[in-house]
């Protein structure tokens, strides 16, 4: 949902998100182009269709290292920017993957935003610490330097395992000691509602977002075991 | 009321403004605290024109210690009250005093613009700062915060400043910046411009890049690998 700094100044949408699946797996990706950099929704976008393609040309090769996914996928964005130069498409790139084989569901991250596993057996789990969210250091494809930049985890799959990700739209609104409930709270109240209704219920959430003076653009996605939702 | 109404925060984004002022004796020559004085006045009113919750803490640094001269109030309901000059040069108790603020979640929350921090000083630290500072610097929390330091004269210990802003800079290009001042005039050039840069950040949201305010002409940007002087024609 383009948030209301980008609609007053004519500047289109800078989040992206896509639902991704096949005989290989399910997943999502969120993506938040970074601020004034000209091209930001266009390497977001970029990012979104970047990741499928190299979960699948990773998923080939049973040797592969988790190393080398994020190398790969920094090689496909790289290559779909290339036009337009990385650092003026720079965007953040978070991604949640449940393989169709059953193991373990990849949960990444690079720069700013919010990704969270909740099962009952494991809690809560978040991939950056909170440390509040003036203390992330922003980086992003087209500006970090090194993998160690990427939070990455392999979770386990469990039988109730809800998976949310969130631009820092709305990850920064959010009350920290809270995260927890949002998440399954969200879960429970989409996983009865058809897809259509799912979209609507977040839609009608992201356009009457409650921050007073909120800015930012938006975007939730969030995936549970049977079923997935998403809007931005 | 919808359902994320109960997981959100439900007042607007606070604007941290922390002004780090040097009150040593040595301020008192050539009338550069009541200019100091003066342009904290000025700032103070230009953030009352802007909508967003900004909030202004002062720290001043002089022989009675560093101590919170103006406590994170709300710029609407500010009232300055001058400084007044005394001893020594205590830095690194204000980097420390700073610290414990902006480590405090209660004083400023996750959903928070990030910090500006400006630090005015004529002299050379006369305690232990730099183990300050590297707390100061290595704190994730105290990282993100966009930082404002002016040097003014000759005998400003740059290794400091230059110190301060360096957590700023490895963010963002234009996130922390040192200027040097001559006369001290030149001060109040220096607020208008941060007024300008913060009015900026908070047009624009917490985490974009730093849009920097038209720097003032006659004070020289003296920030590692960014010396660009800005018109000094008369120097």
């Amino acid at each position: 949902m383009i948030g209301p700094r980008h609609q007053r100044n004519g500047v289109p949408n800078q989040d992206a998100l896509i639902r991704f699946g096949g005989a290989y797996g399910d997943g999502m990706v969120v993506c938040d182009g970074m601020g004034s950099k000209p091209y930001a929704d266009f390497g977001a976008r970029s990012a979104c269709k970047t990741i499928p393609q190299a979960l699948q040309i990773w998923l080939n090769e049973p040797h592969a290292t988790d190393e080398q996914l994020l190398r790969l996928i920094h090689i496909v964005w790289n290559m779909k920017v290339q036009g337009k130069g990385a650092n003026d498409c720079a965007t953040t790139c978070l991604f949640a993957f449940a393989p169709a084989s059953g193991g373990e569901i990849l949960l990444a991250q690079l720069g700013d935003g919010l990704a969270v596993y909740h099962s009952a057996e494991h809690g809560l789990r978040r991939l950056t610490p909170d440390v509040g969210g003036i203390t992330n250091r922003t980086t992003a494809l087209g500006v970090a330097t090194s993998l160690e930049e990427w939070h990455f985890a392999r979770i386990p799959a469990a039988d109730d395992a809800t998976i949310l990700l969130a631009t820092d739209g709305v990850s920064n609104d959010l009350l920290q000691e809270t995260i927890g409930e949002f998440t399954f709270g969200l879960r429970d109240q989409l996983q009865n509602l058809t897809a259509q209704q799912r979209t609507a219920f977040l839609k009608n959430e992201l356009q009457n977002w409650p921050r007073p003076e909120h800015s930012d653009d938006k975007t939730i996605a969030l995936m549970w075991r049977g079923h997935s939702a998403q809007t931005h | 009321m919808t359902f994320s109404s109960k997981y959100t925060a439900q007042t607007p984004p606070k604007f941290p403004v922390f002004i780090l002022a040097d009150a040593s004796a040595s301020m008192a020559d050539n009338g550069k605290i009541d200019i100091l004085n003066k342009a904290v006045r000025e700032l103070v009113d230009s953030f009352r024109s802007i909508p967003q919750d900004v909030r202004i803490a002062v720290i001043t640094f002089s022989g009675s210690g560093a101590i919170f001269h103006s406590a994170f109030e709300r710029a609407a309901t500010f009232q300055w009250e001058d400084i007044s000059t005394q001893g020594g040069t205590p830095m690194g108790q204000a980097f420390t005093k700073l610290h414990d603020w902006l480590t405090d979640k209660h004083v400023i929350g996750s959903t928070d613009y990030r910090p500006v921090i400006v630090l005015a000083t004529d002299g050379q630290p006369t305690d232990d700062w730099l183990g300050p500072l590297d707390t100061l610097n290595n704190h994730e929390r105290c990282m993100k915060a966009d930082r404002f330091a002016l040097a003014i004269g000759d005998d400003v210990n740059l290794t400091t400043l230059n110190k301060f802003v360096e957590p700023a800079l490895r963010n963002d290009a234009a996130a922390g910046r040192v200027y040097q001042a001559d006369k001290a005039s030149q001060i109040k050039d220096f607020f208008n411009f941060v007024v300008v840069t913060s009015q900026n950040r908070v047009k624009s949201n917490s985490t974009a890049p730093t849009i920097l305010g038209e720097a003032p002409t006659n004070i020289m940007d003296i920030t590692p690998s960014h010396s660009t002087r800005y018109g000094a024609a008369d120097r």
